[in-house]
């Protein structure tokens, strides 16, 4: 499997472009922006957006000689692992969140805060970032946010606070780990990222950005929670949350401690993946084998939850971007690049992590990063000399803590917004986000930028492994 | 930018899932035990089994037991007085006159126990029948007995082991259901594992569903949907459970089964275990449910009545 990654990573990266002429580049990069603007507008889905203009850039380039069909099946072959990643994790999360195990952590963290609404916050905060880093954004966000619906109806508390914390937090703990978000999983296999890596570089920033945001929000909601409570209330509080028995939302402690150890054992096979020679969707696959095998009840229902949609659009994503590289329009975006930073290291990162973070605060992180990937492959490749670790890192965490710029930037601010107006009516204006969610991703895309640039002044970031 | 929808559902069913635990000021069960049991004896090979169980029963409650030979013709007069000289704290006593469950009856009036063991299928042997018939004995006892009934089923099925997994099955809503989960963690074993099963068999719930769908076919009834509504219409017995389970350090679940296809035949299932019935006498849908369990369980089986018209 890892000789196949690195054979059609290799095939792509070393495929001889030539430029097509300018108005054909123009042509197909229009088309491409027309469809991320259809997928950030929602007028259509944004599977659908993608899948019609891949269609549309197919019969351009065979009407124009760009290709051969057949070449569609090599853009495609890079994404195989990808899709196996997100089938076997998909699958395993599936499985383990319906053995109730992320509920009962949940339940069981939150009763030892004894309803404290600072100390609520703050594991919250804890909690969401831990979640996500295993589980992804969205089945991490849909426990969270109904967990501090419910917690918050129970003990009193305004959910705003508590929600938006969860979900600006969230965008934290999805650049933790290689599986915690999918642009995580776009880049470490284009790039060959091996797992361990992401402890080194990503987690350490994923733990600042976190502090960065429990500092920014706890500044901005200091007059919206009770922070400072009285013994009287701490007893009352106490007693509310020792309503919750974590225990009785388990169906089978069994299959629970199965789940758990499948999932554990599934972490540890993806940070050994690169040692074992095989790729992280074996692993994956190889952990929802087990979840279904073990742990599984209703293996069709397991099945049936893999994020197809995803996968699509995954899909029609990249079919568009192979046929703009084959124009060769994304080597002249990347020639571009290094004219303007003459090959400056120092501003490339700080042009890639501004870039990368505002288009995803607007457009879906994961477009963001399929179109940037290959530019990245551009700039670092060949004789430019410029190293293509700091820019890969730049662009996994930039992607992500985007998301946090808009209310729409991110799918743990959507589910957080949308969550919090349809159970509390409560309104989360464009205005209030921009001035939460907004200053805390430029301080946080800001300090990752320093922070790339530090480590690898200090040679601190591993070199990937090539061939 | 990421899409919101299919987010209802999902974010509804985690809350639902969290109010589940939320189980608030639930004040545990206390356990019920016997202190004085009638052990009836049918001269079959099941009567080794209901010896056993006896001799359990004052191993672990101190229990004072009587033996009763039911049988109508017996070639042993003292056949009850040499089963219970095998259990300390047991004596036979002299049959009363009448049908089996006549004379079974009878003797619950006289000596006022608090639990009857009986065999099923009474005077034959578990295999002769299997899952076909309960007997005679058994229906007239599920109509009439006021005391709960302990069955002894197969003879593999020692309740010494089947304590240690005790299922609490409710099919319908039901008056003594917290007296018979009392019942249930009075008997289950240390450390036990002690279940609620909410069970929709798959036929009911197309019934229910059918009939729904013709009211309001713009809200058709899931199996989801059903199993929160069961959920939600035991939120206090669950409670209850929960806490008992946790202050008797006994392992506790909730078991919903919304559309159990059949049910699971229950002679399939390998694990030793006691199976705990409320019955309504006066409901003849529990009455149905109790009935089709109990005939097709392998497992011994509690069974707790309810509304039982006076004698």
């Amino acid at each position: 499997m890892a000789g196949l990654m690195t054979f059609l990573a290799a095939s792509l990266t070393e495929m001889p472009i030539d430029s097509s002429p300018a108005w054909v580049m123009i042509l197909f990069a229009t088309i491409m922006m027309a469809t991320y603007v259809g997928v950030a507008l929602e007028r259509y889905h944004k599977t659908v957006a993608a899948l019609t203009g891949a269609a549309v850039l197919v019969v351009l380039s065979i009407a124009l000689g760009l290709f051969e069909y057949p070449k569609v099946y090599e853009f495609l072959k890079e994404d195989l692992n990808i899709f196996g990643v997100i089938i076997g994790t998909g699958i395993l999360v599936d499985v383990v969140g319906k053995s109730g195990l992320f509920h009962f952590i949940s339940i069981w963290i939150v009763r030892a805060t004894g309803g404290q609404a600072n100390r609520l916050f703050l594991t919250l905060c804890v909690v969401t970032f831990l979640f996500v880093s295993v589980l992804t954004i969205v089945p991490a966000m849909l426990i969270l946010s109904s967990l501090v619906l419910v917690i918050c109806r129970s003990l009193g508390y305004k959910p705003m606070p508590l929600l938006l914390s969860v979900a600006i937090c969230a965008n934290s703990g999805a650049i933790a780990t290689f599986a915690s978000g999918l642009p995580n999983i776009m880049i470490g296999t284009a790039a060959q990222i091996p797992y361990v890596a992401f402890l080194q570089v990503s987690l350490p920033y994923a733990a600042v950005s976190l502090i960065v945001a429990i500092a920014g929000l706890r500044f901005f909601f200091r007059n919206d929670l009770p922070w400072a409570q009285s013994a009287n209330d701490r007893a009352t509080l106490k007693q509310q949350i020792d309503g919750f028995d974590p225990w009785a939302m388990v169906e089978d402690r069994r299959v629970l401690y199965r789940s758990a150890a499948i999932l554990l054992l599934t972490v540890v096979g993806f940070a050994m993946a690169q040692p074992l020679g095989v790729g992280m969707d074996f692993i994956a696959l190889v952990g929802a084998t087990a979840a279904l095998f073990f742990a599984g009840k209703g293996v069709e229902d397991a099945i049936g939850k893999v994020n197809w949609t995803v996968i699509l659009f995954f899909m029609g994503l990249f079919v568009i971007i192979g046929c703009v590289k084959q124009t060769g329009a994304l080597k002249w975006v990347a020639e571009q690049v290094v004219a303007l930073s003459d090959n400056q290291l120092s501003l490339l990162v700080p042009l890639m992590g501004a870039f990368s973070a505002v288009a995803s605060s607007i457009v879906d992180n994961i477009p963001v990063a399929a179109t940037l990937i290959p530019i990245v492959q551009d700039i670092s490749g060949g004789d430019t000399g410029v190293p293509a670790e700091p820019l890969w890192w730049t662009l996994v965490i930039c992607c992500n803590l985007g998301g946090n710029g808009t209310p729409i930037g991110s799918i743990s601010c959507v589910i957080a917004i949308y969550a919090l107006k349809r159970e509390a009516g409560v309104h989360v204006s464009w205005g209030t986000f921009l001035q939460l969610g907004g200053l805390i991703m430029v301080f946080q895309v800001a300090g990752a930028i320093a922070f790339i640039l530090w480590m690898h002044s200090q040679g601190w970031i591993p070199a990937i492994p090539t061939g | 930018m990421a899409d919101s929808h299919d987010f209802d559902r999902e974010v509804d069913d985690s809350m639902r899932l969290f109010e589940r635990s939320h189980i608030g000021s639930a004040v545990p069960l206390t356990p019920v035990r016997a202190s004085r049991i009638l052990v009836v004896l049918d001269g079959s090979g099941q009567d080794d089994a209901t010896v056993a169980t006896a001799q359990a029963f004052r191993d672990e409650f101190n229990t004072e037991s009587l033996f009763l030979d039911a049988r109508e013709q017996s070639s042993e007069p003292d056949y009850a007085k040499k089963a219970a000289a095998k259990v300390s704290g047991s004596r036979g006593i002299d049959r009363p006159d009448g049908e089996a469950f006549e004379a079974i009856l009878a003797a619950l009036d006289c000596h006022r126990m608090d639990l009857v063991i009986v065999p099923c299928p009474f005077g034959r042997a578990f295999e002769t029948v299997g899952e076909d018939s309960v007997g005679t004995v058994m229906d007239v006892l599920l109509a009439r007995c006021r005391v709960p009934i302990l069955v002894t089923r197969r003879a593999d099925q020692v309740f010494l082991t089947a304590r240690q997994r005790v299922s609490v099955l409710i099919g319908s809503e039901c008056d003594v259901e917290n007296r018979a989960a009392a019942w249930a963690f009075g008997l289950a074993g240390p450390g036990a594992e002690v279940s609620l099963n909410l069970v929709v068999e798959n036929e009911h719930f197309e019934n229910i569903r059918a009939i729904l769908d013709a009211m309001r076919p713009d809200e058709p009834l899931s199996q989801a949907k059903l199993t929160e509504v069961l959920i939600q219409t035991h939120q206090t017995l669950h409670g209850a459970m929960s806490k008992t389970a946790e202050s008797l350090s006994m392992r506790y679940h909730l078991l919903p089964q919304a559309g159990a296809i059949a049910p699971p035949n229950p002679l399939n299932d390998p694990e030793i275990q006691l199976l705990v019935m409320p019955i309504e006498v006066d409901d003849r849908f529990t009455q149905g449910f109790v009935h089709d369990r109990l005939r097709r369980s392998p497992h011994p089986v509690l069974i707790v009545p309810g509304h039982v018209p006076a004698s």
